[in-house]
């Protein structure tokens, strides 16, 4: 292990990869000040840029670009109380207080150090879990393979916002989708409607475009020209005490460690990593009272919660093949257009990938906490861009993003068809990210899905009679039933009360 | 709060259309209806397996053919529910809809036109009126936006990474 960890940290003699870390970490920054942009939208922005790019350099750029992301939603959350992306909600309930008694800077020192510590405890949590994790899922054979798979799916579906009946029809369509192309085991055509250029599949890059930067576009255009947001003066930077830091060093570890299992969790992600760590912080604290009116605690608590669950996620993406959040769905999406298929052998036949990954989680820790200090001023003005402006630029990179993948026209009309279809999608609160799961791994699914009742002489009994198979198959019925029952249950509720 | 009784249905201002979730549901559950049932049509008649240990080329796809359309018939039975039951309805708005029509409309202009005008002056020209229709009227901001962006992806896309633009 300590062998490719070195090989990791060697990819950093390449001035190209720190290049890639800085600008990673700088745009990430600039896409998570920005009210309404997050990592998905990023990475997938990102993608294009790293087509030509050698495959260590352009993940590293898109893990650094990740982190930061995640990170830049708390500046305006402090600031100006506008949460740059779901997970930096709960930094805004005492992060925005401590602005409006004049203790910007203590917040954004606390809300930056917490952020480091988080992905650096979580990085080691996720060394220490990954490779054995991809370990044991060597000895899978493709009926655990099939379920690990639908595991992925259903959690990620059931959790995702909104009904979880909704979560299971994005999880059709993107199956569905999935399965647009020649079928691998025979040959044959499917779905391609006689058109040749759908015979390799959907394109992954510019489906990824579509669902999630160009339906961005058409919300910008709802919202209209944005009204300029007056920021807090920031003051006092670094100017808290060391004994104020270390005594948040329970919180910041407790939240780290939570925020990175609930991060490993698909479906589960930063967001709720952030609340639950919260929450968790404010039941254990000596100060309760504190929290919501401006309390280092829980600014601490969230950070490092949410900063944690980057690494998190990375574990099943990188263990497994199977991503655990939409950014990392995208980044599968990333990987593959490098020709990388995330998933055990990863470790066997590239470890220069995952180790380098682990590498760069850490060496982006200073980077990222000395880019977040220095342009704090910055990244608070950055909430200004004119959101026109934005939504222009977004759809001009869409647009050649999309033709660069294959220098064809025929990505490019896919993008535009699902940037379309993400916006009615998201109108209908059909959840997008189980769509984009189940499109990344929908045709593993099948195929081992096939390979299982042909290794069985197809009988179907290999689904029940495997020990693991039936566990994993059991929570991914759970992952379904018990999110509904209790919007079922929340309902009932709600209704006795009307 | 809105009542329930009156939610169902549209409702079009000059700056808002407003539409009830449960409705809009329906609507979806009918179109996806008939997606999903084409899709299931056609691979019940994909060609068999040759080895009849396996499903062949439209085993899994009918299978989740299946299990999608029970899916999409539980959503519109939920749909219908929430219709009945007294807890008020979820609204559904689409702001400034004339001017989202006119960017779906340029978008798609954009995919079409995009080899013939080329990508520069595409991007240029598209950028242009995407921001005119967000809302921007500075002068300055809809000249300098997109000649910046413009000259941002030829020396990212032409030079630094040598992709061959139209």
């Amino acid at each position: 292990m300590f062998e490719s960890l070195a090989i990791g940290f060697s990819a950093f003699g390449d001035p190209m990869v720190w290049f890639a870390l800085v600008f990673g970490a700088l745009v990430g920054y600039l896409i998570g000040a920005i009210p309404g942009l997050g990592p998905s939208l990023g990475v997938a922005l990102l993608i294009p840029f790293t087509y030509g790019m050698d495959p260590v350099v352009s993940i590293v750029g898109l893990v650094a670009l990740y982190a930061a992301a995640e990170y830049g939603g708390a500046i305006t959350a402090i600031l100006i109380n506008s949460p740059g992306t779901a997970a930096a909600v709960a930094t805004s309930w005492d992060g925005y207080p401590l602005t409006q008694q004049g203790r910007t800077g203590e917040a954004l020192t606390v809300s930056i150090l917490s952020s480091g510590a988080g992905i650096f405890i979580s990085t080691l949590f996720l060394i220490i879990t990954a490779v054995p994790l991809s370990e044991f899922a060597l000895r899978f054979g493709p009926g655990e393979y099939f379920a690990l798979a639908l595991v992925g799916l259903s959690l990620v579906a059931g959790l995702s916002e909104g009904s979880p009946l909704k979560g299971t029809v994005a999880m059709g369509i993107g199956l569905a989708l999935a399965t647009i192309g020649l079928d691998v085991q025979t040959g044959v055509p499917r779905f391609t409607m006689g058109n040749p250029e759908f015979f390799e599949g959907l394109p992954l890059v510019p489906v990824l475009l579509g669902l999630y930067a160009l339906s961005e576009v058409l919300f910008m255009i709802e919202d209209g020209p944005s009204e300029k947001v007056k920021s807090a003066p920031i003051g006092g930077l670094l100017a808290l005490p060391v004994k104020t830091i270390f005594g948040l060093k329970t919180p910041i570890i407790r939240s780290s460690v939570l925020g990175y299992v609930i991060g490993v969790i698909p479906g589960a992600g930063a967001s709720i990593a952030s609340f639950v760590s919260y929450a968790v912080s404010k039941r254990l604290s000596k100060t309760p009272e504190k929290f919501g009116k401006g309390s280092l605690e829980g600014v601490a608590s969230s950070e490092a919660a949410n900063n944690s669950a980057v690494a998190g996620a990375m574990a099943p993406l990188l263990a497994l093949g199977i991503p655990g959040s939409p950014t990392t769905a995208i980044m599968i999406g990333a990987l593959m257009v490098q020709g990388i298929q995330p998933g055990p052998l990863l470790f066997a036949k590239s470890p220069e990938i995952p180790y380098t990954i682990f590498a760069s989680l850490w060496v982006g820790v200073p980077v990222m906490v000395l880019i977040g200090l220095a342009g704090a001023r910055i990244w608070a003005k950055v909430a200004n861009i004119p959101r026109p402006a934005i939504a222009a630029i977004v759809a001009g990179i869409c647009y050649v993003g999309a033709y660069a993948s294959h220098t064809t026209m025929f990505p490019v009309h896919i993008m535009t068809a699902f940037g379309v279809l993400g916006y009615i999608l998201r109108k209908l609160e059909i959840p997008l990210a189980p769509i984009i799961l189940a499109l990344v791994l929908g045709e593993m699914m099948e195929t081992n899905f096939r390979r299982a009742l042909i290794s069985n002489k197809g009988e179907w009994s290999i689904f029940y009679t495997s020990p693991m198979t039936v566990i994993l198959i059991a929570i991914a019925v759970l992952a379904f039933v018990l999110p509904a029952l209790s919007q079922l249950r929340t309902r009932r509720a709600k209704a006795k009360t009307v | 709060m809105e009542d329930y009784k009156n939610a169902l249905g549209w409702r079009l201002r000059w700056d808002a259309l407003r539409g009830s979730l449960p409705v809009l549901d329906l609507l979806g559950c009918a179109a996806l209806l008939v997606v999903f049932w084409q899709y299931f049509s056609q691979a019940s008649a994909l060609p068999q397996p040759l080895n009849k240990i396996d499903i062949g080329a439209g085993g899994f796809p009918t299978l989740l053919a299946i299990a999608t359309l029970i899916a999409i018939v539980a959503v519109a039975v939920a749909a219908v529910i929430r219709m009945l039951d007294p807890v008020p309805v979820t609204w559904v708005s689409i702001r400034r809809p004339f001017y989202v029509l006119a960017t779906v409309g340029l978008l798609f202009l954009q995919s079409i036109y995009f080899e013939k005008l080329g990508a520069l002056p595409s991007v240029l020209i598209f950028a242009l009126l995407t921001m005119l229709a967000c809302g921007e009227r500075r002068p300055l901001h809809l000249i300098g936006v997109p000649l910046a962006l413009a000259g941002f992806i030829y020396v990212v896309f032409n030079l630094a990474l040598d992709v061959n633009l139209p």
